[in-house]
């Protein structure tokens, strides 16, 4: 099922900076053809992320067309100097995620909070440079974490496992798992610091 | 007041929606009041994205755009001020705490487990192994304390 770029046209590369310049677009114009090359970039990294959430590929569809819902609904409140258009996406869906699998917590995870708040106020420390380049860079940068570490920021990610989730899962102590989770991150952030593109 | 800050591996926890949700609750009254902590999940948050955006790919089923178009087209857009938050209801009382008591402080109906301490127990579905409560310690001063017992 995995998509290759076997024939060239299915390559599906679009830097942050034109996602983000689409995602305003939407906003502004609501433009199907827009809309669908926002989709065709998104949906299938959104396929990935839900099904290793452990969503069957049914409800992994219905959350990507969720997704997709508020994005078409909300798109005239995204503003690029406040978080890119990846950013913006996934927070839409780690929500729904949330939203379905951890009913307990889904008051915490609001979108209109998310739009009002986080989207308006200026607390950010990532500057416009940053932000713009991390998907880049993060690409990069990734591989280059030991496989022990990287392995536990991926498992928070894909699979919101907790952190005693996933000490029972690979067997170690939980404070092994929080420390390992803190220098993974500390490396991360030294890494981004240093990397050109 | 606040005399400690959110670390990272918990910031990475909240803003990847794995915290279990006393202690979510507790990270986002935190957040509410920090500026300096929120600048960081905001880091943490746009990590996140960058790794959706370099996810592996899985095609989705043909059909799967024309079905959202027709789901959406003619919806009316979304004024952008659909989307303030309500005033807080009341000052000091961060949000998400207000959603789960639907009162301040002065109304909570405190139990005294010790001298000088007496607690709450929080209205709140925990994630397993968790518990969460607020705690009020005398004299003087309410230091709303959530107490989270990590699962051992």
């Amino acid at each position: 099922m995995q998509l290759k770029s076997n024939d060239g046209e299915s390559e599906n590369c679009l830097t942050s900076a034109e996602l983000s310049a689409l995602l305003q677009s939407l906003g502004e114009h609501r433009s199907r053809e827009v809309f669908r090359q926002l989709f065709e970039f998104f949906a299938p990294r959104l396929k990935t992320y839900f099904l290793k959430g452990g969503a069957t590929a049914e409800l992994s569809e219905e959350l990507i067309q969720e997704t997709f819902v508020i994005v078409w609904r909300k798109a005239e409140m995204f503003d690029s100097r406040k978080a890119s258009a990846s950013t913006w996406i996934y927070t839409i869906a780690r929500n729904l995620r949330i939203d379905r699998f951890r009913k307990e917590r889904r008051y915490l995870y609001k979108d209109d909070q998310f739009f009002a708040n986080e989207l308006v106020g200026e607390g950010s420390q990532l500057d416009d440079h940053h932000q713009s380049q991390l998907s880049e860079q993060v690409e990069k940068v990734l591989p280059l974490l030991p496989a022990e570490q990287s392995k536990i920021i991926k498992l928070a990610f894909y699979e919101d496992a907790s952190h005693s989730k996933i000490a029972q899962h690979l067997e170690l102590p939980l404070g092994t798992v929080k420390s390992r989770m803190r220098l993974a991150l500390a490396r991360l952030r030294k890494l981004l610091e240093g990397v050109e593109l | 007041m606040i005399n400690h800050h959110l670390s990272d591996e918990i910031l990475w926890a909240y803003a990847t929606g794995s915290l279990p949700a006393g202690h979510a609750l507790l990270v986002s009254c935190h957040l509410e009041l920090c500026d300096g902590c929120k600048g960081r999940l905001a880091e943490a948050e746009a990590l996140a994205g960058a790794m959706l955006q370099t996810a592996e790919q899985q095609k989705p089923s043909d059909d799967m755009f024309d079905l959202l178009m027709a789901r959406v087209e003619g919806e009316p857009a979304v004024p952008a001020a659909a989307y303030t938050v309500e005033p807080r209801a009341e000052k000091g009382v961060p949000s998400a705490l207000w959603d789960v008591l639907g009162y301040g402080f002065n109304d909570i109906k405190w139990k005294m487990v010790g001298p000088g301490i007496r607690q709450f127990i929080l209205p709140i579905k925990p994630s397993e192994g968790e518990s969460a409560r607020l705690l009020k310690l005398s004299p003087g001063f309410v230091t709303p304390e959530h107490s989270h017992h990590a699962q051992r």
